[in-house]
């Protein structure tokens, strides 16, 4: 990177054009860091934010959430708290009230219908003491875990979200443990996530490397025409794509009929709704994305260095060991991390093809976004998902830089 | 096709409008489940709405959920005045103040309606069915209760459901022995919920999940799936296509679809004036008989055939019907969520 500090003895036009000679070669990539700062890491920034800021309660029942926050939690809430819920629910607005509500209703089902009831059964004119007038409305205004469900939920700041996420949940007495086994969710479905990419990226690998390797050491008509291959299925919608295997793979399918047919089975088998069909679709899709970086890497690799390997009297195996996958090792790498980011995101090929036990975690994410409307929760998701491709994608630093010094060894 | 028609309408909203005399009337934009089942709302209610008072009506396609109503509202930007939505989805939307209160005043065929047909901010538009249908050739005999969908000795072969916990968790209360008029009470405790849960253990390496209603029927008629929970109008549809489907009513369960009215939408008057009409007995009979859906209008069963309503959940075929219990849904829909996806997804 050039300096732009202007060196003193030199003043005047070759001073400026030292200034402007560097500015003006990043200002050129101006354009393009103000388009992605404004249209992807704004936008990202701030629906990550969602999963940590949820300030519904605080908002709409400010001083309810400073009385409950000032009480320890422990014993029966003062009256301190009831008087500023009713003082709170008098002004609220009835929708922002249901947005306190819905916060709320994640802590304890029914607690929207309950603080929305009560709002609109709340009497103005009403003298009778708050902690009576809200345990007349309802009974379950005794219960002393819709108040701490109300002090978890009054922070701005939350952890609630990223905790749920991780299965987790803040316990009724304070800390922070487990949520009950059969609310589990999203560990199981991040590791099956992690999994399903590593088994689709091995997959990928063994059967992308012998036809990169073709296709590299084909003569130049051959290698357009072998390539051309290799791209033909992206000048075709995905969708039409993975819907195509649900034909080919479902019970009656041609698959089937075909190993029927042969006699290798005698019932159909299940290929598809399950691991086995997101598997096949899945490799379909990504194996492009494997051969290219691959192939890239070995057409660049002459053939004077295996040559010079066995006039050495290296045995095949090991000119390839000590020779080629050196030499290719790059191209594998960016060929595995490529394909593993992609699947590990990836939300229609499992859809369409996968069944329950299937899905990844984009697909919850979409889930939370669009059906329940839960955004916090849905940013939490994303951010886990994230920061486990950052993480991937910084041990793929590391770790590729190894293996450019074993090349250079 | 929509296109023509939408200029059509504009057209003829034009003409009607500069011949009679009035302003010109205000369009309204009308968020509906999309695909053939707008295009024959528009056939049976939007284009006789257009002829009558002038007012074009646009369609947009609403997927279910509240993300796209939340979405618009917090932008300040609303481009729905009028919707139809699924009972749980419209009374949160009500609670949470994303559609707006009825004023039935306003409303000419309010006083047709009966609870639960009308509520605090939707009017009846659909009365559905979710049944039990089933492949003739897998099951031979036919299968008539939600025991026999939980019987894979005597009908081997996959089940479909809908993946969502509502009308499934019914149904296995129901296969488990719950009498029809205790499945909410059961439901509503912890333990009933577990019961549940428990009962679609039994079948679910077997279950096949539905996302899209175009899936059943087509699973069943290719043999895929041996029975399947679905709607009525989509076996309709299959079964004139002459696929080997059935279904039966008893312990189908009932649902209503609603009208409402997207807060902050700048047409109000014009929103009343459609709901008005998409009310009236006349509108609710003519789309009856072409999409097999029962009106909810109580005087609008009186303009149909018998042999349409045979085919519909209405009168008869709701004997042994449960009506879904919506306030039960509004209150634990997200709960029971989080509990059936942790369950599926295991």
């Amino acid at each position: 990177m050039a300096s732009i500090s202007i060196p003193v003895e030199q003043s005047g036009w070759a001073g400026l054009m030292k200034v402007c000679r560097p500015l003006m070669r990043h200002g050129l990539l101006l354009p393009c860091l103000l388009f992605m700062a404004f249209i992807f890491v704004w936008p990202i920034l701030s629906l990550l934010a969602k999963g940590v800021y949820s300030p519904e309660v605080r908002d709409t029942l400010p001083q309810t959430a400073a009385a409950v926050l000032a009480w320890d939690g422990a014993g029966d809430p003062p009256d301190a708290v009831y008087a500023a819920l009713v003082a709170d629910l008098r002004v609220a607005d009835r929708r922002v009230v249901a947005n306190a509500g819905r916060r709320l209703n994640y802590e304890i089902p029914s607690y929207r219908s309950l603080l929305i009831k009560t709002a609109s059964a709340l009497q103005n004119s009403s003298t009778e003491p708050p902690r009576q007038q809200l345990t007349t409305i309802d009974a379950k205004w005794q219960d002393r875990t819709f108040w701490t469900a109300m002090r978890r939920a009054a922070p701005a700041v939350t952890p609630y979200y990223i905790l749920k996420a991780l299965d987790l949940e803040q316990k009724d007495g304070g800390g922070i443990g487990k949520v009950k086994p059969e609310e589990a969710t999203f560990v199981d479905v991040l590791g099956r996530s992690l999994s399903i990419s590593a088994v689709v990226t091995g997959i990928c690998l063994v059967l992308a490397f012998p036809v990169a390797f073709r296709i590299s050491a084909a003569s130049p008509r051959w290698r357009g025409l072998l390539l051309l291959l290799v791209l033909l299925p992206f000048w075709t919608s995905l969708l039409v794509r993975t819907s195509a295997w649900v034909v080919l793979l479902q019970d009656n399918g041609i698959v089937n009929s075909l190993l029927l047919w042969s006699g290798i089975v005698d019932q159909p088998v299940h290929l598809i709704f399950n691991r086995i069909g997101v598997y096949i679709a899945f490799v379909h899709v990504m194996l492009p994305f494997m051969i290219l970086p691959i192939y890239s890497v070995m057409v660049g690799i002459s053939k004077d260095y295996t040559r010079a390997a066995y006039s050495l009297g290296a045995s095949g195996p090991r000119t390839f060991y000590k020779v080629y996958l050196p030499l290719v090792w790059p191209g594998l790498w960016s060929g595995c991390l490529l394909t593993y980011v992609i699947v590990v995101g990836y939300y229609i090929t499992p859809l369409l093809v996968g069944g329950s036990q299937d899905q990844m975690l984009s697909y919850f994410i979409a889930f939370y976004t669009k059906q329940t409307v839960n955004w916090g929760l849905a940013s939490a998701l994303a951010i886990l998902l994230t920061t486990c491709v950052l993480v991937l994608v910084g041990l793929y630093g590391l770790l590729g830089r190894k293996s450019q010094i074993v090349v250079k060894a | 096709m929509k296109k023509s028609s939408l200029a059509g309408g504009l057209l003829a909203a034009l003409i009607l409008g500069g011949g009679i005399g009035h302003a010109f009337a205000e369009d309204v934009t009308v968020a509906t489940w999309g695909g053939t089942y707008t295009e024959k709302q528009r056939k049976s209610i939007f284009d006789p709405y257009t002829a009558k008072s002038g007012s074009a009506v646009l369609d947009a396609v609403y997927t279910g959920g509240l993300g796209q109503i939340q979405a618009m509202i917090e932008s300040g930007n609303t481009t729905w005045d009028v919707i139809q939505m699924g009972a749980p989805e419209m009374l949160n939307a009500c609670a949470q103040g994303l559609i707006e209160e009825l004023d039935t005043s306003k409303l000419s065929s309010a006083a047709d309606f009966k609870d639960p047909g009308i509520t605090k901010c939707g009017i009846g538009a659909i009365g559905w069915g979710m049944v039990i249908a089933y492949n003739t050739k897998a099951t031979g005999d036919q299968p008539k209760s939600w025991s026999d969908f939980w019987d894979l000795k005597k009908y081997p072969g996959k089940r479909a459901m809908k993946r969502e916990p509502q009308n499934n968790l019914e149904g296995a209360l129901l296969a488990d022995g719950v009498a029809p008029a205790d499945v909410y009470k059961v439901l509503s405790t912890p333990e009933g919920v577990d019961r549940a849960f428990k009962k679609l253990d039994e079948i679910k390496a077997d279950i096949q999940w539905w996302e899209a209603g175009a899936q059943p029927p087509e699973w069943l008629a290719n043999g895929s799936v041996a029975m399947s929970t679905t709607f009525v109008g989509r076996i309709l549809e299959a079964q004139a296509e002459g696929a080997a489907i059935k279904f039966g009513w008893p312990g189908s369960l009932y649902n209503v679809d609603y009208w409402a009215i997207v807060s902050g939408t700048k047409k109000k008057d014009a929103a009343y004036a459609f709901l008005s009409y998409a009310t009236s007995p006349e509108a609710q009979a003519e789309f009856s008989k072409i999409q097999p859906v029962a009106p909810v209008n109580l005087k609008a069963s009186a303009l149909l055939p018998a042999e349409r309503i045979a085919i519909m959940p209405v009168g008869d075929n709701l004997k042994e019907a449960v009506p879904t219990d919506s306030n039960f849904w509004n209150d634990n829909l997200e709960a029971l969520t989080e509990r059936f996806n942790a369950w599926a997804s295991k």
